[in-house]
């Protein structure tokens, strides 16, 4: 150790803290794999279906997970958002939280799963002696593996929320052709023929509990969306000092020595560096108000607020890393573009309107806080 | 000619004695009262350039200078990250008086680590209200230990002489603190009373923004130091200073932040009474979300890098872990505020309307403020030094600074045992 150079060690661990590094680990090499083979690896899906008592009844330890899941895979965040979501709207929104259905079944919902101002709701019900649906809606990721799908559906001026069961008569489910990224999390399309809905499987949304319900709602899928990206950020982050660290060949007009000596790539990935912090600290800050129990409602400003730094992050990040890292990284046994590519397609899958960094809370709110 | 606050004058304080605050609560309330206080008449002091007596004499009897002052020397011994709330909230008033604040509260927070007597006599300046100025700054100065100002012994006083240039709160403040060195070049910090014989403050401050800090030159012609007035820090250990040292530059970071959201607050005011409706309205909501967000990204990470400054500095002898993560934390933290202040005041530009260029309204003073303030220390280099760090496990130069030095007080404390 030179007197200026600190133990490695210690700045190896601290690094790898925070951005739960995982490189050379058995993760990336399942990530990287999973892309290429647009599934999730069996261990991830084990990982994934075991009962861990997370649920989004405790949003902070909730959305801790989805960051975890999210460095190690992004689509096995999506997942874990996926099902945390659907499992809340069946809590939250059906009589003794509904039927019960095991954990090691998938849930998942149609985007979006309630009314929302500007979506039409596709499916429509008819009363036959019970519920019977008619239509068509798109689903949120896990529709492929999902036994279970939660969905807004219309009848004249009433609006229900479903439990549907894939599996029943006159479902069809058609998955979207092969993305370009986010592969294993399949969503499609929906169709629904004569569907017939048990009694206990739907509930009719009206007046201000359902409303506030489905502010709720807003918020928690603010909060995973946020968390998704700070573990794809991480994630990135952590393979590109990696690369960074490893990379011999720098370009034949640079300043002369190793990469990692450029001093302008020093600066370039300071600022990442020093970025990728702040969007730690703003979600950490979410997450420490949440365990201390404080609801998930009274974040929705700090969750908007922070999702719209850390999203105007992410689209630079993603794209501009690539200038530091040359132009070995675009080998495609580095899988380094699914960051991209996984980022870009969760996104883009999103319905417009729903995508929380365009969702801002209303601005009055907004403003009262900005000028205490 | 300009009249100088002397420590005789302490008493004369037109709004009374110094409050004593106790609590963190009370320094945020304390420091909205002073922001209050301050920001009547904020525009007008940068465009006439008037001494801000009132102001500063406002900020005395608030007692906020007295909030680092650990608990036992009668002060509040308030935690670095509501410290810097305070600053922060004063920085959104009036950035230049937010800089004469911290430079003096700054000096009371070290006063534990001095000699009793010495800390004793400190402490019932800052407690009374008393503002401490500077004179740190060289004109042009090779490494950190270069110092234009030099001492020598002359019976049982010391004198005093040299340049200084930048002396910041020099003008308004009751004493001027001011680094230099022995022949044998060892080190010592003099406390010299405003108005000194020897003393001579230049009349020189003209600068673009942060013109009310009157941060002019000063002369020093063989000024008498008591022996007691002379602060010797060579047995501090060198890696509590770098941690000291990160905070006194995490302060500046704070101050960036406030000027950006002292804009921004006349970005809201603004927005509210033109922009009802339309998509001007539209664009202009999108753009304060952004602002607020990036306000919000860079002070989190300087309230990250106050915990860990406190962290490091809550053992009894700081370790170099500690002291590295406060160190380049601090460099993280400017990475973004330094950043964050000039890039955001300028926005306000986007919610003025025709004839609001007017000069006496003084809008464009938020970005000349941050932009002036910004060039102190820049933030490419604390950008390098952060990723040097992270890529390459090399401490920041002031902190390898410090490593060299901690070894030799190693050997130096092995030698006492």
């Amino acid at each position: 150790m030179t007197l200026e150079s600190l133990a490695a060690a210690d700045v190896e661990r601290t690094a790898r803290q925070f951005l739960l590094g995982q490189v050379n680990s058995e993760d990336l090499a399942r990530s990287v794999a999973g892309d290429r083979l647009g599934a999730l690896s069996a261990a991830t899906i084990d990982d994934l279906t075991r009962p861990s008592g997370i649920s989004a009844s405790k949003p902070g330890a909730a959305a801790l997970e989805v960051v975890r899941q999210s460095v190690s895979d992004a689509v096995a965040g999506q997942h874990v958002a996926t099902s945390l979501l659907a499992r809340w709207l069946l809590d939250s929104f059906f009589p003794r939280g509904g039927p019960k259905i095991p954990d090691a079944e998938v849930l998942t919902y149609a985007d979006p799963p309630l009314p929302d101002q500007g979506i039409a709701i596709s499916a429509t019900a008819e009363q036959q002696g019970g519920w019977v649906l008619r239509g068509k809606f798109r689903s949120a990721p896990l529709a492929r593996e999902a036994g279970w799908v939660v969905l807004p559906a219309a009848s004249g001026d009433i609006t229900l929320l479903v439990l549907l069961n894939a599996d029943a008569p006159g479902v069809d489910f058609e998955p979207d052709e092969k993305g370009f990224g986010a592969r294993a999390a399949v969503n499609g399309t929906f169709t629904l023929r004569n569907v017939r809905i048990e009694q206990d499987r739907s509930v009719v949304l009206s007046g201000e509990a359902s409303s506030s319900l489905a502010s709720n709602f807003t918020a928690l899928d603010g909060l995973f969306s946020l968390a998704q990206e700070i573990g794809s950020l991480k994630a990135a982050l952590w393979e590109a000092r990696d690369h960074l660290q490893k990379r011999a060949h720098r370009w034949y007009d640079a300043s002369p020595g190793r990469v990692r000596d450029d001093p302008l790539v020093l600066r370039e990935f300071g600022r990442w560096w020093a970025s990728a912090r702040a969007a730690d600290e703003l979600f950490r800050s979410i997450v420490e108000a949440l365990d201390a129990g404080g609801p998930v409602l009274e974040q929705a400003h700090a969750i908007a607020v922070a999702a719209n730094y850390v999203g105007r992050l992410s689209d630079r990040f993603m794209n501009e890393i690539f200038e530091l890292l040359g132009a070995s990284i675009m080998r495609r046994q580095t899988g380094f573009d699914r960051h991209w590519r996984n980022r870009s397609a969760r996104l883009g899958n999103r319905p417009y309107g729903s995508r929380p960094v365009a969702n801002a809370p209303d601005l009055e709110a907004h403003t009262k806080d900005a000028m205490q | 000619m300009t009249r100088y606050p002397s420590p005789e004058a302490l008493d004369k304080n037109r709004f009374g004695k110094a409050r004593v605050i106790r609590s963190e609560a009370e320094a945020l309330a304390a420091a909205d009262d002073v922001a209050s206080f301050w920001r009547k008449g904020s525009a007008r002091r940068d465009q006439v350039q008037t001494l801000p007596w009132e102001e500063l004499e406002y900020l005395s009897h608030s007692g906020l200078n007295a909030i680092r002052l650990p608990l036992e020397l009668g002060g509040a011994g308030i935690a670095t990250p509501v410290y810097l709330d305070v600053v922060r909230k004063l920085a959104m008033a009036d950035s230049s008086l937010a800089q004469l604040y911290f430079v003096d509260s700054l000096k009371g927070y070290h006063i534990d680590q001095l000699a009793k007597p010495q800390a004793k006599f400190l402490a019932e300046q800052v407690l009374q209200g008393a503002r401490f100025g500077n004179a740190t700054a060289e004109r042009v100065r090779e490494d950190g230990a270069d110092y234009g100002a030099t001492f020598s012994r002359d019976g049982d006083h010391y004198l005093l002489s040299g340049e200084k240039y930048f002396c910041t709160g020099s003008v308004t403040s009751h004493w001027i603190t001011v680094p230099g060195k022995f022949a044998d070049g060892s080190q010592a910090v003099a406390i010299v009373p405003n108005g000194a014989a020897g003393l001579e403050l230049g009349e020189d401050w003209d600068v673009v923004g942060q013109r009310t800090t009157f941060s002019v030159s000063a002369s020093f012609r063989k000024v008498r130091i008591p022996a007691d007035r002379l602060i010797f820090r060579d047995d501090e250990q060198p890696l509590a200073g770098a941690v000291r040292f990160a905070q006194t530059q995490l302060v500046h970071a704070a101050l960036q932040v406030g000027m950006g959201d002292g804009a921004l607050q006349t970005a809201h005011r603004l927005f509210r009474q033109r922009f009802v409706a339309g998509k001007t309205r539209d664009r202009l909501a999108e753009l304060l979300l952004q602002w607020e967000a990036d306000s919000a990204a860079a002070w989190a990470v300087v309230q990250y890098a106050a915990r860990k400054s406190d962290k490091a500095l809550s053992d009894r002898l700081v370790g170099t872990h500690r002291a590295s993560l406060a160190a380049v934390a601090t460099d993280e933290a400017k990475s973004l505020a330094y950043v964050y202040g000039p890039q955001w005041t300028q926005r306000l530009i986007d919610f003025l309307d025709q004839g609001d260029v007017a000069e006496a309204l003084g809008f464009d003073r938020h970005w000349r403020d941050a932009r002036t303030h910004s060039l102190h220390d820049p933030a490419r280099w604390r950008q390098s030094f952060v990723g040097n760090y992270w890529l390459n496990g090399r401490a920041p130069p002031d902190l390898a600074r410090r490593l060299v030095e901690e070894q030799q007080w190693n050997g130096l404390q092995a030698l006492a045992v």
